[in-house]
């Protein structure tokens, strides 16, 4: 049985990582399919127009125009299927800031009358996708520039340790501090950035530590034996056993870069004003302490995000540790209790 | 041991120069206030604000500086040789330089032809009524050219660096109208030594000194800002500091550059090099309230420290009997649980339970907001420590310990606890970044005059010397926590010195 193969049936055992997958499987279907659980316009509309399937994406400049009767009315003599709140997350509806929940608006509304069921499904996509993005990014960059290190060696190598560790210590929140400060109109792209900028650091530290144990390893030193390049002993025999730590890494990185981002946005400093945003509402929450709600929803789907892929990283972590096999097969092991997470596992 | 922290803090300098650089040139792109293209001022106007915040030089490296000779020259050929508009900017300029550019201007009079020479001479004149010679009609074209060639003839002499400092010296020494009348003489050929002595005013006589000065050099550039006789020492001190910011903006429409200046000028007379000055000799240059940045560094950086290490030593005092729990009873329902309210407290952002804290309590306290901070800094100390301790039982000499009948607190705690604590040390580097995060949001809820307030509002007002000292700060504790580290580590396992000695392998 292949490590991967064991790797891969561990967590599909784990409990823990089923119920974290389940979380946060739910949360990227909020993120992904927002538009069919709020919008302003209606999913599917056969009327006197012809057929319109999802008209607020496909004719999103005419939409944003238009107040929420206006679209309401335009679709009065048409056969049309509506999302599950008919309101997006941007424009302020008729019912005023702060309204307690009701039949349009089940969650209520927040301080500038948005929606708030429409705000937190839409904050998922924001969260999910910057902090998705963000990390991808550094693990692309983290995974080159490491492995840059782990080939060249020398002086690069050290300049490169050096400045890993600076970056890897100099605090996320400043670096989006300073995008922050040049930018006329804060954008999300430059959010990730930001935020790729301090965590490649932690990739290419995995990395480059994987690069200097591989290059000691048997079967590093007989590939170089038989002829073979740096680069080719790190992309066939370092760079797989450093895909592990990074997944975990990543995994990991996820969970912190979403709350991350939720701190951000409510110290004002996050992804544009019009975006939703989790921990804009959080602020909100702040300032109205009437407003319960505005405190509690935004954190219950924090917690469910960030505990979900908690949970993934864990279990991951735990299947791809040798150690950690090795010694639930211990018999010493037994005197300290069993092992938590998969006790009946076949080998 | 020593030896390998002091050649660690010596190795922070570079790093924190490194640092500043990339910060700089970063923050050199934040569109200036000043610069914005909706402000209503004339280009004039406009050009001085730029001076003035240095946006006319170049970043890192400037190969063309202009000295008072070089400006000298151009307004003497645009007087020579310029259109009408041309001539009136140069007469304003040379004005404006005044008797700095004589040494440059006047032995150049000869070598030009007769008419160029009188409109020269003429462009003169302001310069000569600053220095009192009203009698001489310099109005005059011819008497102007005889008048000026005279003057150079005679007290060209005085025109010299050694006898204008012995004068200013004199004058802070003694303090006399006469004295004050000579160096007026020389109009702002004395501006570099005046302003160079110029002190700050804490006693009697050193306020004295500073008004002379002061005055003086409001004389001869025709800046009016002088210290009243009766002003009390913080607006004189602020004025000395005005006078200061003049000086570093202007220097160089006053003072000649020569040899080791010259060479100097390359890398000072740039944004880089006059951020660096104004940080090291005027306390990281001034904010935009107008105090020294490093004033409200020294006030705000112990709240937010305190916030930050206060909550990682919380953390990790409460992270510890939670990874020993956990290990101990791996498997069982109180590992879960525990396991669970962790990750919980973790998942939580810091600003719900700040919110709720603040609204509970009514104390201005640092003790609440550091708690608060601690309860999302526990899950991952407490899964590490759970984790190294359940690998640390599987290790041989645990279980001799235990086959010898210690008990399993024994073992735990003497055995296992210091090989399972390595991981967890280096874990607290990585930590206080992440906690600065949650120290700035905890310092908004509960209204904290910390970092994290100042940092946001120079986000808004895009107030560059605050953003460069705050990272430079930042990136300063972030290795002195790293350098910690490494002694912890030698301290905890003696056979990691070599290594870290060598270089820092940090898993």
């Amino acid at each position: 049985m292949s490590h991967r193969t064991t790797v891969l049936r561990r967590v599909a055992h784990s409990r823990r990582a089923g119920l974290g997958a389940v979380l946060l499987g739910l949360l990227v279907l909020v993120g992904v399919f927002a538009e069919l659980l709020a919008a302003p316009a209606p999913l599917f509309a056969v009327g006197p127009r012809g057929v319109e399937f999802l008209p607020a994406i496909v004719h999103a400049e005419r939409y944003e125009q238009l107040s929420e009767d206006e679209i309401t009315r335009s679709y009065a003599d048409a056969f049309a299927v509506w999302p599950l709140v008919r309101s997006g997350p941007k424009e302020p509806s008729v019912a005023g800031p702060l309204a307690p929940s009701s039949r349009a608006h089940p969650l209520g509304t927040d301080e500038k009358g948005r929606d708030l069921f429409a705000r937190l499904v839409y904050g998922a996509r924001t969260a999910l996708g910057l902090s998705l993005v963000a990390v991808l990014v550094s693990a692309v960059l983290g995974v080159l520039l490491g492995g840059l290190s782990g080939i060249r060696g020398g002086t690069s190598r050290d300049v490169l340790v050096r400045l890993v560790e600076t970056i890897d210590t100099f605090p996320a929140i400043l670096v989006v501090a300073l995008v922050r400060a040049i930018e006329h109109e804060p954008s999300a792209l430059s959010l990730v950035l930001a935020v790729a900028f301090v965590r490649w650091a932690e990739v290419a530290r995995l990395v480059h530590a994987e690069s200097l144990r591989g290059a000691t390893e048997d079967y590093a030193l007989a590939a170089r034996a038989l002829g073979a390049s740096r680069a080719r002993i790190f992309l066939r025999h370092v760079l797989p056993n450093a895909l592990g730590p990074v997944t975990v890494s990543s995994v990991f990185g996820v969970a912190s870069v979403v709350l991350l981002e939720a701190a951000i946005s409510f110290l004002e400093m996050g992804a544009p004003t019009s975006a939703a945003s989790w921990g804009e509402t959080l602020a909100q929450g702040a300032r109205n302490p009437s407003a319960l709600r505005l405190l509690i929803l935004p954190a219950l789907l924090l917690l469910v995000t960030v505990g979900g892929s908690y949970l993934v990283a864990d279990a991951l972590r735990d299947a791809m540790d040798p150690r950690a096999a090795r010694k639930r097969r211990d018999e010493t092991y037994g005197s300290f209790g069993r092992s938590a997470d998969e006790p009946h596992v076949s080998r | 041991m020593l030896r390998l922290a002091i050649r660690r803090l010596l190795l922070i300098l570079p790093t924190l120069i490194g640092v500043s650089i990339v910060t700089f040139l970063f923050l050199s792109y934040v569109p200036d206030p000043t610069d914005d293209p909706a402000l209503a001022v004339t280009p004039s106007e406009r050009a001085r604000l730029r001076r003035e915040r240095f946006l006319d030089l170049p970043r890192f490296v400037n190969l063309g500086t202009r000295d008072v000779r070089a400006r000298a020259a151009e307004a003497m050929r645009a007087i020579v040789d310029g259109d009408i508009t041309q001539k009136a900017q140069g007469q304003e300029e040379l004005a404006r330089l005044g008797g700095a550019a004589l040494p440059h201007v006047l032995p150049a009079l000869d070598s030009l032809a007769p008419g160029p020479r009188a409109e020269v001479a003429l462009a003169l004149a302001p310069i000569g009524e600053r220095m009192g010679f009203t009698g001489e009609r310099l109005s005059d074209p011819t008497r102007a050219v005889a008048f000026w060639t005279r003057f150079w003839d005679d007290r060209g002499i005085e025109f010299r660096r050694a006898s204008v400092r012995s004068a200013v010296r004199r004058l802070s020494r003694y303090g006399s109208t006469t004295r004050a009348a000579e160096l007026r003489e020389l109009d702002t050929f004395v501006l570099e030594d005046v302003l160079g002595a110029l002190e700050h005013p804490t006693d009697a006589a050193s306020f004295e000194r500073a008004r002379a000065l002061v005055d003086i050099a409001a004389y001869v550039t025709g800046r009016d800002d002088r210290i009243a006789p009766g002003d009390d020492y913080a607006t004189a001190l602020a004025t000395v500091e005005r006078w200061g910011s003049f000086w570093m903006v202007y220097k160089n429409d006053f003072v000649t550059l020569d040899g080791p200046s010259r060479f100097a000028a390359i890398v000072l007379e740039t944004r880089y090099g006059k951020w660096a000055l104004g940080a090291v000799t005027r306390r990281l240059g001034v904010g935009f309230d107008g105090k020294p940045v490093l004033d409200g560094l020294t006030r705000r950086a112990p709240i937010t420290l305190t916030l930050v290490f206060g909550a990682i030593a919380l953390a990790y005092a409460a992270a510890l009997p939670i990874g020993l729990l956990g290990a101990a009873s791996r498997g069982r329902r109180r590992d879960g649980i525990t396991a669970a309210i962790v990750l919980v407290f973790y998942a939580i952002p810091t600003a719900v339970f700040a919110i709720l804290a603040a609204r509970g309590s009514h104390g201005h306290g640092l003790f609440l907001p550091t708690v608060v901070l601690a309860l999302g800094l526990v899950a991952a100390p407490a899964r590490q420590a759970r984790a190294g301790l359940a690998s640390a039982f599987a290790q041989d000499h645990v279980r001799a310990s235990l086959a010898r009948g210690a008990s399993r607190a024994r073992a735990l705690l003497v055995h296992a606890l210091p090989g399972a604590l390595l991981p967890v040390v280096t874990l607290a580097t990585l930590e206080a970044p992440m906690a600065l995060g949650g120290a700035f949001v905890v310092e908004r809820v509960f209204g904290l005059e910390g970092l994290g307030a100042a940092t946001v509002v120079a986000v808004q007002s895009r107030d560059t010397s605050w953003l460069m000292a705050v990272s430079i700060f930042m990136a300063a504790t972030a290795t002195i926590g790293v350098i910690m580290t490494d002694l912890v580590y030698t301290t905890l396992d003696p056979r990691l010195a070599q290594s870290i000695l060598r270089q820092r392998p940090r898993t």
